[in-house]
């Protein structure tokens, strides 16, 4: 599965785009847990503030993620 | 109607589209131009660029123009414009737009959507002053704004 990242956090851990292995459904907050998991930048991921869209919609750390869905991190937004 | 471009606005062309939306009915025509500022907190701010989640984005914008139409049914039309990239000091960043027949819901409705946009649109600000580029942190100002139209 594919995770993207934006704005400051994309800078933060260092890409824009990275592959999670995925074997069944998985939380938002296991998707998480993994990448931070790798250490280095992607402990970034720690950030409380960070939001996570599954499918372009904003969801909480609870929901259930399954092979073929977007997963995207980014920090509060700062348009307008 | 709803957009994001990388070109300038052309807020002339996008006032007499909503003039044209107004046609008989349309009664009040509000508008809101956000202009990219050429100070921050710290000081100089010579230009920002706006970073996008492009299928987000257009969703989210997507919702905000029908959230807006749900709330007050009388509206003739919204259009929400924003742009992306890199763009000047001075220069126009967002435009909101709104018609409908009478002021009252066209003030609430073009506040509503620029309240709502600073909190629920995919789109990251980052400036270059003097001292290098960064990126812009999210202001608790905003949220309290956003926050007069919880249901």
């Amino acid at each position: 599965m594919k995770v993207k990242f934006f704005g400051a956090l994309r800078e933060r851990v260092e890409c824009s785009e990275t592959d999670v292995e995925m074997t069944a459904d998985i939380d938002v907050a296991a998707i998480k847990q993994q990448l931070i998991a790798r250490g280095g930048a992607f402990s970034n991921l720690k950030d409380p503030d960070i939001i996570c869209a599954v499918n372009h919609d904003i969801v909480s750390e609870t929901t259930v993620v399954t092979a073929g869905d977007e997963v995207a991190f980014f920090p509060p937004v700062t348009g307008g | 109607m709803y957009a994001t471009q990388d070109s300038p606005l052309d807020i002339p062309e996008l006032v007499r589209d909503l003039e044209e939306k107004a046609g008989s009915r349309g009664g009040a025509v509000v508008t809101f131009t956000g202009r990219v500022r050429d100070y921050n907190n710290q000081g100089t701010v010579e230009a920002i660029f706006l970073e996008s989640y492009p299928a987000m984005t257009d969703k989210a914008l997507a919702e905000l123009e029908r959230e807006a139409m749900e709330r007050w049914p009388e509206l003739i039309h919204v259009s929400i414009i924003h742009r992306i990239g890199m763009i000047e000091a001075t220069i126009p960043i967002v435009f909101v737009g709104v018609v409908s027949p009478h002021r009252d819901v066209a003030f609430q409705a073009a506040s509503f959507i620029m309240d709502t946009l600073k909190m629920t649109v995919p789109l990251w600000k980052k400036e270059l002053t003097p001292a290098g580029w960064k990126w812009v942190d999210a202001k608790q100002s905003d949220k309290t704004l956003a926050e007069r139209w919880s249901k």
